[in-house]
């Protein structure tokens, strides 16, 4: 019965207190609501993305013994508003080689998907306010796989427009990435759907409430999600697109000024954005403990839900942060492997063994659970086994040993 | 697997232990006795004169040829100097801090100071003349060619002593 | 997945979509360098690419030609002690082995006869600059592998490992401390227990590089079966140094032909099986292990005395030539020099880098792999455009 008045408080969109010529459809159906909440959704976009910069450079200071920023503002907290006005005033130089038209007009194709994509993010309730989310979409899902991958159209635009081999290659590498990804992700995705039975997200966080959080009931799914997602996005091990040691930097080579600033605004939106997505499709959205409604505790999520949102999906944000300095960088050939003979695979499984608890219950679901980790655990070992030792082994010659001299090695005098 | 993860957890560790940055501009860099910045010229207090004595043997010996001098009669008769330095520049641009002017002096007339903020706008103001180099040479005391004194350990320069 | 059909695939040159169905394919020239964040320093690749796969590579160097040889035989008073400041400067990171390098050329063609304590600090010094340079490729090649705190670990030990060096020659990287003879002067008196400090420092730090890269299975699939260079390949090329000894072949110019006092430490020479790019980098830091042996023995039977021989004041040495090789950080690193007997700077000075030889296994390891693969191919090398272009 409880459960029944939350959905309800939580799935109303417009919340009853908002006078009705806010609400009222204006030009093209959207109303002054609508753009107000437009904006304040580009602004906390804005914003999370340069806490987001600062939190990185925090993390990656202290992991690699250093300390960040330091001197703009306390801890160096104003280093990315120094940052952004430092991008706005520098020149902005378009190379003779590069395309006039597509050149500039790439990186608004990079931000503007990732941008549109958090209109169907529930990000959960806060006290008066109701439930934020802008455009609760039944077909969510669908758009939240379709819109994103336009960034790839924009960062093909940006390699090729810029008459650059090094960007070329790294839009060619943008493409084969974001190709591959996109079908496990989608694969992850379809566990989710059908155990909602819905492709609202707002209705799939509901869900998991009912039925548990989808990080327990199928972390397969999650971490095909977490890791294809991070691949999207480009960001280490699977930074190839950009790779600055090889090709230093991809698309973004020739870009300069407030137009490289898109980009990078792209990127760590984009994190932000998976983050969310993650938080919303598996780790029950607003939901403080999974089970919380069970012990009479519902009403906390339903009040600040929102916060517990942001924490989740901060959490996630810095363990992506994390993995871009413990990792080193994965070759384009292992990439797709891991894309199409690891991560697809595993989606495949995650996606029968869902299958099995929608349709034959718990206990088959558990029993297929329990086959898969013994495959898993034989498939590894066999890898093992096949790995050959030598390669890892160190000789180390005694002293005494017979050593070559130089006459022997060949070497002058 | 466990590589992947033992990454993590070295990160994780290193994340948690004290960063090893000093903060340079405020926080000055401990110096070591026998740290080398720019060659200076000394001062005789006694006779309050430069000790240089325009041989010549720092110029010749200078592997970056940074050193240009002009000597003069000496008259003023305090000390046994047949000459002394009119012009002395050094070049601190080229110069590449190696000790050998120091090293071949053999009228212990100069020292590598512990000056080495040389950071300017314009790469002739780092010709160093002879007051300039007289000047970072203040407070040096010739240690080169000398024994190491006994006592407490030489330790590491006060911050507040150099320039 | 399995190294061994890695391996074929580098090898054997599979016919791609192109091929298969007749479709026009252009090849692309890429120019890598000198100003590139992976090629160390100055050095340019042009590779020629079809698609990710490079196909040729041409290697252009001298960008950072100095003249070093040259500027070796001038001066006209000094010229012995001039020489040693561009030799420091010629491979930046191992300065104190080439410099221990040259003095002993110096001594051997005038006959002159260095002290014990000398040797010993000689052999500490050289034995930290190895473990400084290692360093430095730990952390240049995690780069290259796109991993970026490696090189910040490095950093921190090489950082207490120059503060060392400014205590005993006054400089951090180029400490202009070793004299024909001798030293320049005695080492500080707190030397044995900074250096100490050092050795129980390194020891905790390697301890982190290794958990931090070693083991991580997104770099052994970078790194092992990757540019493998065989032993008669190598040994065709005159490659030393950690490349050759990963080969298998135990070269190495300290155990092979002992000079100095080599000959009285207990060492091990580490060696690979096949000479591919990960093995190059358990060698160098396995090496980093040993020269911390070799540190503590030395350090242990450092004996009190003079540091400075019977060197003359004004070096003049009698007419005659002398090689040395010694084992720097890269390889076998010789040094030749001609005195015509009348004036005070060498007639000919000659270096063999060891740098600039490896450098020429850089076709043979990069043709056929990817253009990621060029990269850390390269790293693993472990060039010194200062050596290679002098």
């Amino acid at each position: 019965m409880t459960n029944n008045a939350a959905s309800e408080l939580t799935l109303q969109a417009v919340p009853s207190w908002m006078p009705a010529f806010l609400v009222a459809p204006m030009i093209g159906g959207l109303s002054l609501a609508d753009l107000i909440a437009l904006v304040v959704l580009l602004l906390f976009v804005l914003n999370f993305v340069m806490i987001e910069i600062w939190m990185e450079r925090k993390v990656a200071g202290h992991i690699q013994l250093r300390r960040g920023p330091l001197h703009v503002g306390p801890h160096g907290s104003l280093q990315s508003p120094a940052d952004v006005l430092k991008l706005l005033t520098k020149e902005d130089l378009t190379p003779v080689a590069a395309d006039p038209i597509v050149f500039p007009m790439a990186p608004y194709l990079v931000f503007v998907p990732v941008f549109l994509t958090f209109l169907v993010i529930p990000w959960g309730p806060l006290v008066l306010f109701g439930n934020f989310v802008i455009r609760p979409f039944d077909l969510g899902l669908v758009y939240m796989v379709a819109i994103p991958a336009m960034q790839g159209i924009g960062l093909v635009m940006a390699g090729w427009s810029s008459g650059n081999k090094y960007s070329l290659l790294g839009s060619a590498r943008v493409v084969a990435q974001l190709i591959s990804y996109e079908l496990p992700m989608v694969i992850a995705l379809l566990g989710v759907a059908m155990m909602a039975e819905s492709l609202n997200l707002t209705t799939i966080v509901e869900s998991q409430m009912k039925q548990g959080w989808n990080v327990f009931l199928q972390p397969i799914g999650f971490l095909v999600f977490f890791l294809a997602t991070m691949s999207e996005m480009s960001r280490a091990p699977f930074d190839i697109a950009v790779a600055e040691s090889e090709i230093v930097g991809g698309p973004f080579v020739e870009y300069s000024g407030m137009r490289w600033g898109m980009f990078y605004l792209a990127e760590f939106a984009a994190v932000c954005l998976n983050s969310a997505l993650s938080t919303a499709l598996f780790l029950g959205g607003w939901e403080l403990f999974p089970g919380s409604r069970a012990l009479g505790l519902g009403w906390i999520s339903d009040q600040f839900g929102l916060l517990f949102f942001m924490g989740k999906m901060i959490v996630l944000v810095l363990i992506i942060q994390w993995a871009r300095f413990a990792l080193p960088r994965l070759r384009i050939d292992q990439l797709m492997d891991f894309a199409w003979k690891f991560l697809l695979p595993a989606g495949f499984v995650n996606f029968i063994l869902t299958a099995i608890l929608q349709v034959f219950g718990f206990v088959p679901f558990a029993i297929g659970i329990g086959l898969t980790l013994a495959f898993a655990a034989v498939l590894l070992a066999t890898y093992q086994a096949r790995r050959s030792p030598s390669t890892v082994a160190l000789i180390r010659t005694a002293a005494a040993a017979a050593v070559p001299t130089s006459q022997g090695v060949g070497l002058p005098v | 697997m466990r590589g992947v993860l033992g990454g993590f957890l070295q990160t994780l560790k290193s994340f948690l232990t004290k960063p090893v940055t000093r903060l340079y501009p405020y926080e000055k860099p401990p110096l070591e006795a026998r740290f080398m910045g720019a060659p200076s010229l000394l001062w005789d207090d006694a006779v309050d004169e430069v000790v240089c004595v325009a041989c010549n043997i720092c110029a010749r010996s200078c592997p970056d040829d940074c050193i240009t001098l002009t000597g003069d009669k000496y008259t003023d008769g305090k000390t046994n100097k047949k000459n002394i330095i009119k012009d002395y520049f050094i070049d601190l641009g080229r110069c590449s801090y190696c000790g050998i002017c120091v090293e071949v002096c053999p009228f212990d007339a100069n020292e590598m100071s512990p000056h080495f903020e040389l950071s300017t706008y314009d790469r002739m103001t780092l010709v160093y003349d002879k007051d300039q180099l007289i000047e970072i040479g203040r407070g040096v005391t010739r240690r080169t060619g000398k024994p190491e004194p006994v006592g407490p350990l030489p330790g590491i320069l006060d911050p507040s002593t150099y320039r | 997945m399995a190294i061994a059909t890695s391996i074929d695939m580098l090898r054997e040159p599979v016919p791609s979509v192109a091929e298969e169905r007749n479709l026009e394919t252009v090849e692309m020239t890429i120019n890598m360098g000198p100003q590139h964040p992976s090629t160390h320093g100055v050095f340019r690749m042009v590779l020629t690419l079809e698609g990710e796969r490079v196909k040729n590579v041409q290697s252009h160097i001298g960008y950072l030609h100095r003249g070093a040889e040259k500027l070796g035989e001038s001066g006209d008073l000094e010229g012995y002690r001039k020489a040693m400041i561009t030799l420091d400067r010629t491979d930046y990171l191992s300065s104190l082995l080439n410099e221990h390098a040259y003095v002993m050329a110096v001594e051997k063609l005038a006959g002159i006869s260095v002290p014990e304590r000398a040797e010993y600090i000689r052999v500490i010094l050289g034995e930290i600059t190895r473990i400084n340079s290692h360093c430095m490729f730990y952390g240049a090649f995690g780069a290259d592998a796109g991993a970026t705190t490696p090189y910040m670990y490095a950093f921190a030990l090489r950082e207490e490992i120059q503060q060392l060096f400014e205590a005993v020659g006054g400089a951090r990287m180029f400490p202009n401390y070793y004299r024909a003879g001798g030293l320049r002067e005695d080492v500080p008196q707190d030397f044995v227990r900074r250096v100490q400090a050092i050795v129980d420092r390194a020891l905790y730090a390697f301890d982190d590089f290794d958990n931090l890269i070693t083991a991580n299975e997104i770099f052994l699939s970078r790194t092992r079966g990757l540019g493998i260079l065989d032993q008669t390949r190598a040994l065709d090329l005159g490659v030393s140094g950690p490349l050759l000894r990963a080969t298998g072949l135990p070269y190495d110019v300290r155990r092979s032909e002992p000079y100095s006092i080599y000959d009285r430490f207990a060492f091990d020479v580490p060696i690979g099986t096949t000479g591919d790019c990960y093995e190059r980098y358990l060698i160098r830091l396995e090496e980093m292990r040993q020269s911390i042996r070799i540190i503590e023995q030395a350090l242990k039977d450092l004996p009190a005395g003079p540091t400075m021989g019977n060197a003359p004041k004004a070096l003049r040495p009698p007419k005659g030539e002398a090689y040395v090789r010694i084992e720097n950080s890269r390889g076998d690193f010789g040094v030749y020099l001609v005195s015509d007997g009348k004036s005070s700077a060498p007639y000919r000075v000659k270096y063999r880098s060891p740098c600039f030889v490896n450098l020429q296994s850089l076709n043979d390891m990069v043709i056929g792999t990817y253009i990621a693969d060029a990269v850390v191919a390269l790293g693993s090398i472990d060039i010194v455009l200062g050596e290679v272009d002098r």
